[in-house]
Order: structure tokens, then sequence, then C-alpha cells
């Protein structure tokens, strides 16, 4: 198990990218500026009180954008870069599998990447403090582990795509082409399923969004993303049961997540171990 | 044991044969060169053998263990300088080795090892911007960690200067003091003529032939070349050629027959076309160097080819005719 050899050679490598940089100061400012609308403007939220568990709900969508894209971005290339360029050759020739190549990209891509936003959820504090937020350190630091979770979850799911090609444009393309359905164009899926079992009649509440029968808002649910946000609401609240069927509630969506990050990196390391390279 | 056993293996790529039933065995201690023109199969023989690649039948066997089955296992005693690697250019030549070093879970001073190979002064300096030729020189301090029991050098002069060459030499040299087996693979021959016990030369995925240097040396020093120029090739004249005393091999292009013999009648040679109804217009014999023995062994066999033979045979400088009868 050389895995962890690999993933820190890997970090090592991706923390010197400009564009791992670049990226660390988007999501700073990103988040800074989010923090601070937040805390001086109360208008963008209807909060009465500004709180931690405020802050955090109305902080997990940017942040859940931002990890989906900054994931693809450090992650397409990460195996079938290394096929395509030959420091594949100069990878496997030492003694690990290519099951420690995967999952050592994992890690070390998920580190990469968790830096940033770790750095990014620090310098908020700032705000917190200055703005008067209610900090609650509980809520910070379970919001902080469901985020590391999601960039995990995120980093295996373009890392197994990667892997599963030893072409890095079609791997650029495959990640574009999840991402894009995942978290663009998702919300036509479970509508035009629901309009496909309603006998290709549009169901009545379609559109005013009410009365959504549970399977459709479980497709809802399905994305990385929305997966995220329910984690962290239920996490935020305390709540993980939520009151309608089990594959709705929050500790459910911690599954998907976690089905998000294993089934695709399983999938990609299983055509990678048989590739030749 | 041997170093490393290939029991016929094949690898095709879709349509293309890269491997034909591939057989050889190298011995432990043994330097090896592995010869051929680009594409001949040497690297697809070494990914084998690294299991980067999967052998479509056949199997083998590197100190004894199936890289197949234990790729980790393999590779942990092996040193590889791969062929057409990519550094990581935002990684130093200092972190290169310690990666190196790390994966195999060894103690070695990265200084050391790239002061080996005469680039501690970039040491710390990223891969990335390295002149020609250091890099090929930091991925053949990669390999020399751990004091691998077998090295496999794909190409490894690739990018090097004469000075550099050289200093590769010393360093299988010493590599083989110390007890290690060297695998290497070269399309140019007087690099592995200066080093190897043992050549393999290899042509479109076969292995054309086994020997040592001075084997091959002895082959090419008594063998003369013939060349035959005839009104036209008679049927069956070839094979009834080819079964004649001494005779190497026989190749018709058109109206030309090439003959390689040791020490064999040219008389007998000639006899046999004419008996055959042909008409011998012209006759040249040439001796061969080791040089053009390696060209001859690796160019498709020309029979039947006539384009191939054509150039073969006007590349070859024939010494004025001396007719034999």
């Amino acid at each position: 198990m050389t895995w962890a050899v690999v993933a820190r050679k890997d970090f090592n490598d991706a923390r010197r990218s400009r564009s791992l940089w670049g990226l660390s100061a988007a999501f700073l400012v990103l988040a800074l500026l989010f923090a601070g609308l937040y805390a001086f403007v109360p208008e963008v939220t209807a909060d009465e009180e500004m709180s931690t568990v405020g802050l955090m709900t109305f902080l997990a969508a940017p942040i859940a954008l931002f990890v989906a894209v900054a994931s693809l971005v450090v992650a397409y290339k990460s195996v079938a870069g290394e096929a395509e360029s030959g420091s594949g050759n100069l990878l496997l020739g030492l003694p690990h599998t290519r099951r420690d190549v995967v999952l050592g990209k994992v890690v070390g891509r998920s580190l990469v990447l968790a830096v940033p936003v770790l750095v990014g959820l620090v310098a908020m504090l700032a705000i917190v403090f200055v703005g008067e937020v209610t900090f609650s350190a509980a809520d910070y630091v379970l919001f902080g582990l469901v985020t590391m979770l999601f960039v995990l979850v995120y980093m295996a799911f373009f890392v197994g795509i990667s892997a599963s090609t030893t072409s890095t444009a079609r791997a650029a393309t495959l990640s574009v082409l999840a991402l894009v359905i995942l978290e663009f164009a998702w919300d036509v899926v479970p509508i035009g399923a629901w309009f496909v079992a309603n006998g290709f009649v549009v169901p009545p509440g379609l559109f005013s969004g009410a009365a959504m029968p549970d399977w459709v808002a479980f497709l809802a649910n399905m994305p990385p993303s929305s997966a995220y946000l329910n984690s962290v609401g239920g996490v935020l609240t305390g709540s993980m049961s939520g009151a309608g069927p089990w594959y709705l509630s929050q500790w459910f969506s911690l599954v998907v997540l976690a089905v998000w990050g294993i089934v695709p990196l399983v999938v990609g390391y299983l055509r990678y171990n048989r590739a030749d390279l | 044991m041997a170093a490393i056993e290939i029991d016929r293996v094949t690898k095709r790529f879709d349509e293309v044969t890269a491997l034909d039933e591939l057989s050889m065995t190298i011995e432990e201690g043994e330097v090896f060169g592995f010869l051929g023109p680009n594409g001949a199969g040497k690297s697809t023989t070494i990914d084998i053998l690294l299991d980067f690649v999967r052998p479509t039948s056949g199997s083998c066997t590197v100190l004894g263990m199936n890289p197949q089955r234990q790729p980790e296992a393999v590779r942990q005693r092996v040193g590889i300088l791969p062929d057409g690697y990519h550094v990581y250019d935002r990684l130093t030549g200092r972190q290169h080795v310690q990666f190196a070093i790390d994966s195999k879970g060894g103690d070695d001073d990265p200084m050391a090892l790239l002061e080996r190979v005469d680039i501690a002064d970039a040491a710390d300096r990223k891969a990335g911007g390295y002149s020609k030729g250091r890099p090929q020189r930091l991925v053949l301090a990669m390999p020399l960690a751990g004091e691998p029991d077998l090295l496999v050098l794909d190409e490894p002069t690739t990018g090097l200067d004469p000075a550099g060459a050289r200093e590769m030499r010393r360093i299988i040299e010493a590599e083989v003091d110390r007890g290690a087996t060297v695998f290497f693979s070269s399309h140019i021959l007087e690099q592995v003529e200066a080093i190897c016990d043992r050549v393999a030369i290899l042509n479109k995925g076969r292995i054309v032939t086994v020997d040592t240097i001075e084997g091959l040396r002895d082959t090419a020093g008594t063998a003369t070349q013939l060349s035959i120029r005839v009104d036209a090739v008679p049927e069956g004249a070839i094979e009834a050629i080819e079964v004649l005393d001494g005779v190497q091999s026989v190749n018709a292009s058109g109206t030309t027959v090439i003959v390689r013999i040791e020490d064999g009648s040219k008389t007998a040679i000639l006899d046999v076309l004419e008996s055959a109804g042909a008409e011998v217009l012209d006759f040249s014999t040439a001796e061969t160097s080791l040089e053009e023995l390696f060209a001859q062994f690796t160019t498709d066999s020309q029979r039947n080819r006539p384009s191939e033979a054509d150039a073969l045979a006007s590349e070859t400088e024939a010494e004025p005719a001396e007719v034999a009868r």
C-alpha cells in the first residue's frame, strides 16, 4: 500500500500549479464576498438574526458550485494525463499498484482542494466576528466536515472519470459533460420523468412546484450538490431524518453522496486496471 | 534462475501484431542488449515485463515472479528507465529521486544518486526547466534507488551527448559489478556493442537472432553476400538454393537474387539457377559488416517484396563483379 507516497508526490506537484493558486484566490474572494453580503447586507436573506447556521446555509450553494468546478479542473487530468504524457510510466515503473495510483490521486488532489476551502472558511471567521453574526463553533466544524466530504466525493468522481480513459481530451469531455448534466441541467430530469410517468401529460403542480411526488423529489435530490445541500441542512438543524420517507432524509443524502464518490471511482479503477498503458 | 524469461508472448493491438510468439531468456548477472529498429516491439516487450501492457497470449517471469500477478513485487526489485517518459515539470530533481526512494521504501541519499548521474547542481530546480539531456539523467537516477536486482533501460541514451552516453556506460558497468542484471534496448548497434554480453535482435515482433557480440561478428565476418541478376527467377529456384550447404538466407526481388553464404560454393548456386532455366546476367559479391548484418536482420525479408529488395541491393556497395566460373 504505497498510495500515501503517490498522494504526497501528487500534492507536492499540484500545489505548485498556478491554476491552483488562482483557484484558491478566487475561492477566498468568493467566500469573503458572500460572508460580507450575509453579514452587512441584511436584505439578501430573510434571516431576522444573523447566525452561523444562516451564514452556512447562505454559503452552501456557491461553495457547492465552486467545489464542483474546481475539482473538475484539479482532477480531470490526474490519471489520464499521466497515461498520456508518459509520466505514468515513471510512476508505474515504481512499486505502486494501479489501485495505489488511483487512491493516491484521490487523496492527494482532495488535499489540494481542501486546503483553499479550509483557508476560506477560516478567513470567513473574521467577518463572522466583525459583523455581529452569532458564532457556533460546533456548526462551523460540522459544516466544514460535510464540505470536506463533498470535496472528497467530487474529487473521487472526477478521478474516476480520468482513470476510465487514457486520453486527456476524452477525460475533459466526459468530465465537462458530467458537470453540466449534474450541476446545470439536472432540473429537467425530475420534471421530465414526472411528465413521462404522467403519460406525457403535464402533471398538476409541475410548474408551481407544489405537491411533487416523493420519487420526483428523490430524483431532484440526486445530484451531488443537492445531496450536499440537503446534508448540510440536516447537519446544521440537527435533524437528519426529516419528515418524508427515508430516501428523502438527510442521512440518506450522505449515502447518495458516498455513492457518487465510490461508484464512478470503482468503475474508473476497473477500466484503468485492465488498460494497456 | 533466469532474470527474465519470456515464453511465446504474443501481443496484438487491435489489428496490429506487436509481438509474435516471442521467447527469450536473460540470465542473472548478464548485460543483455535488445536491438531493433523503432517499432520492432522492444518497448512493448518491456511494457509487458513491467505490466504496463498485458500479453494477448504467452507468459513471462521477471526474477522468478509473474509481473501480471505481482506487479509491485516485480517493480520493487527492478529499476526501470521507461521510454517515452515525461518528468513532473513542477517537481525538483531531488523530489523526483526522493519519490523513487520513498516508493521503494528505501533510505538512499537522494543527493548521492543525483551525483552519480552528475546533476547534483540542479537538485533543487524544477525538472520542467531542465535543459536537454538532464531529464534523461534524472530518470536514470530514479531506477538506481534501492539497488535493484534488475535494471531495465529502454533507449537509455536518448537525448544524451556522447559524453553522457559514456557516463551511462560507466553507470551500467558499476551496476553490473554490484551484481545487477541489465536489460537494455536500443536501436543503435554501437551502443550495445560496447557493453553487452549478449544481444537479441528483434524485428517486426519476432526475435531474429540471439547471440554474443563475438558470435555476431563471426557471422558477419565470414558471411558473403552474392547478388545475382538473372533474366527471370525460375520457380522453385529459391527453395533449391536455400537447402544448399552454407547458405544462410536467400531473397529474391524482381530479377535479382541475393544470397548470404558462409563458405559455401558460389558455383553451386549459379548451377541451380541455370539448370532451372535462368540466364545469369550479372554477379557480384560483398563482405558484410556487423552494421550490414544488423541492417539485414532488421530489414523485412525481401522475398516477394521487389521495391524494398531493390533498395537494399543498391544500398549494399557491391564489390566489382567476380565471376566465379
